[in-house]
């Protein structure tokens, strides 16, 4: 198994990579909130703001194909959302055949706004994430004022993420490695909880553990508490823009 | 895929604007609370374990274990970090857990991240671990009550996220409050259950393993009264903006439900008037100005809960 890549896309330059962090959170933030006021049944709103995020994410280098993968993560709320045209009254548009459920014009109207809505944040904030590294997502945090002791809980488990996830598919492997009957038919949910139990307490003791010896690692290096990091930002007249347009656009819908 | 989405991670656009902030300000007040209580009793060393278990936790909910049945276990993690490490570290272990998610795969949204740390990173460490808590005291001395208070705890965590994550769905009139609760809390019944076992399981290897790591978790006993003030404060803020819908002129699902029964004139009759005829010039639609409301009730109900906590604390340990 390959080590798992969180941020694809960091690697790669654009005009958008090269932002300030806190400007691109910020803004980030301010246009979810203008997404957030577009009105049930704004259609056209809609479409305005998936073409602007496409040609966001195109001026970010970012492939089209991988940001609507990361837009399928939203799922399970937006089947929620498809009972909505039968909870809401209204006139009934259509009833399923056989079963006789009404679909109602106000719901479908609510579903699909918020299914579209839903869909807009998640792409804008994947934009964001995609050429933005995480290190200096974290960084600008900080520089938002988060507690640096839960910013620097972050970084650890961000540092120590991709082992973790490795040992635990390993164990998963090793597991079905030596068991004759990988997929535990006929073997009584006792057994196969006690091995869970103790698989999840052996990945959380090796984590502690690690943690122990990372420290003392750290200690011996001069570590008093802080964290030190390589890269500086400087807040440019450029980075500058994003807020102001951020600030712009979300005045436009919320006067409009 | 290494982001397994659950019913718990409110996507951005689910929430009302207004709701959202009113979560980030809630999740904003808690953790730095977290994080001054955390700081009397924990030394360096401590950061670099809790971002371990962060990373233990976001591994163990990235990928299922297969259990029987074709299903698989997922752990959410809450109940079991404030078991292991105390309730307070234990949100900000998952505060870590649920941003990286954010940031990383967008599992959760942006917006709404104040709410996804309160129904994931809180209510399920603080109901967790006061359940498992009093579970643990009912059966003293008895070698299977630490089993038995794991599998009550991540059983009652799950559901009690669920269920807030059910209200501020209702709040927000994206889903109304008869379809949400039943759905969510029924679904995380079983998805409950199954944390639960998960819960209990790990806490049996580790009480035979280690016996010397609950130290940390349920050593300090000043820990539960403040924590059984936020977790109160939190639920209470929860049920009184439940309360605020019915002064409002909005149509939600409930009025709904009157119309069909017939009792349309009743439902108009607000139970509990919270802030009567209340709107805010600037504010045009019914909603925000509820939401305002909301906001003026919380922060009252918030600042009692604060001075509750903080008499706890000063009062002397027992």
């Amino acid at each position: 198994m390959s080590p798992p890549t969180f941020d694809p896309f960091v690697s790669s330059d654009s005009w958008l990579h090269r932002r300030d962090p806190r400007a691109k959170l910020g803004t980030t933030f301010l246009l979810l909130l203008a997404v957030a006021l577009i009105p049930d049944g704004g259609w056209l709103t809609f479409a305005l703001w998936a073409v602007f995020v496409l040609l966001l994410a195109q001026a970010g280098h970012i492939p089209l194909r991988a940001l609507l993968r990361r837009s399928l993560l939203a799922l399970p709320f937006v089947l929620g959302a498809l009972a909505l045209p039968f909870a809401v009254p209204g006139k009934v548009v259509v009833r399923v055949p056989n079963l006789g459920w009404p679909l109602t014009e106000p719901g479908l109207v609510q579903a699909g706004s918020l299914i579209l809505r839903a869909w807009v944040s998640v792409l804008l904030f994947a934009t964001l994430t995609a050429c933005t590294r995480i290190g200096d997502l974290l960084w600008s945090l900080e520089a938002l004022r988060v507690p640096s002791v839960v910013v620097a809980v972050m970084e650890f488990a961000f540092r120590y993420l991709s082992i973790s996830i490795e040992e635990w598919a390993d164990m998963l492997r090793a597991r079905r490695a030596r068991t004759v009957n990988p997929r535990g038919r006929g073997v009584p949910l006792r057994r196969q909880l006690i091995s869970a139990g103790g698989m999840l307490g052996t990945l959380i003791l090796r984590g502690l553990d690690r943690g122990e010896r990372v420290h003392a690692a750290m200690v011996a290096r001069g570590y008093d508490g802080g964290i030190r990091r390589m890269t500086r930002f400087r807040f440019s007249s450029l980075d500058l823009l994003l807020p102001i347009t951020g600030v712009l656009i979300l005045l436009v819908v919320w006067l409009i | 895929m290494l982001a397994s989405p659950t019913p718990l991670h409110l996507p951005d656009g689910f929430l009302s604007p207004w709701l959202a902030g009113l979560g980030w300000l809630l999740a904003i007040l808690v953790v730095r609370r977290a994080v001054i209580v955390t700081g009397d009793t924990l030394a360096t060393r401590q950061v670099s374990l809790m971002g371990l278990l962060a990373a233990v936790l976001f591994a163990a909910q990235a990928i299922n274990i297969p259990i029987a049945f074709g299903t698989s276990g997922h752990l959410l993690g809450g109940a079991l970090a404030a078991i292991l490490v105390g309730p307070w570290a234990g949100v900000i272990v998952m505060t870590a857990v649920v941003v990286l998610q954010a940031l990383l795969f967008q599992d959760g949204g942006l917006l709404v991240m104040g709410w996804n740390v309160i129904n994931m990173g809180v209510l399920t460490a603080f109901s967790g671990y006061l359940v498992y808590q009093a579970t643990r005291r009912m059966f003293p001395g008895r070698p299977g009550a630490r089993w038995l208070a794991g599998l009550v705890g991540g059983w009652i965590s799950v559901e009690t996220g669920a269920l807030a994550t059910a209200i501020e769905l209702a709040l927000s009139g994206t889903f109304p409050l008869e379809l949400g609760i039943p759905a969510m809390t029924s679904v995380h019944a079983l998805i409950g259950l199954g944390e639960g076992l998960l819960t209990a399981v790990t806490l049996g290897f580790l009480t035979a393993v280690r016996p010397g790591l609950f130290e940390l978790g349920e050593g300090d006993r000043r820990q539960l009264r403040s924590v059984g003030w936020v977790a109160a404060g939190v639920l209470l803020i929860l049920a009184l903006s439940l309360m605020a819908p019915y002064a409002s002129e909005l149509p939600d699902g409930l009025e709904w439900v009157a119309s069909l029964g017939g009792f349309d004139g009743l439902a108009r009759q607000p139970p509990l008037q919270l802030l009567p005829d209340y709107t805010v010039p600037i504010l045009r639609d019914a909603r925000s100005s509820t939401a305002v409301a909301v906001l003026l009730g919380s922060l009252l109900l918030l600042g009692m809960g604060w001075f509750g906590g903080r008499a706890t604390r000063t009062a002397p340990s027992s």
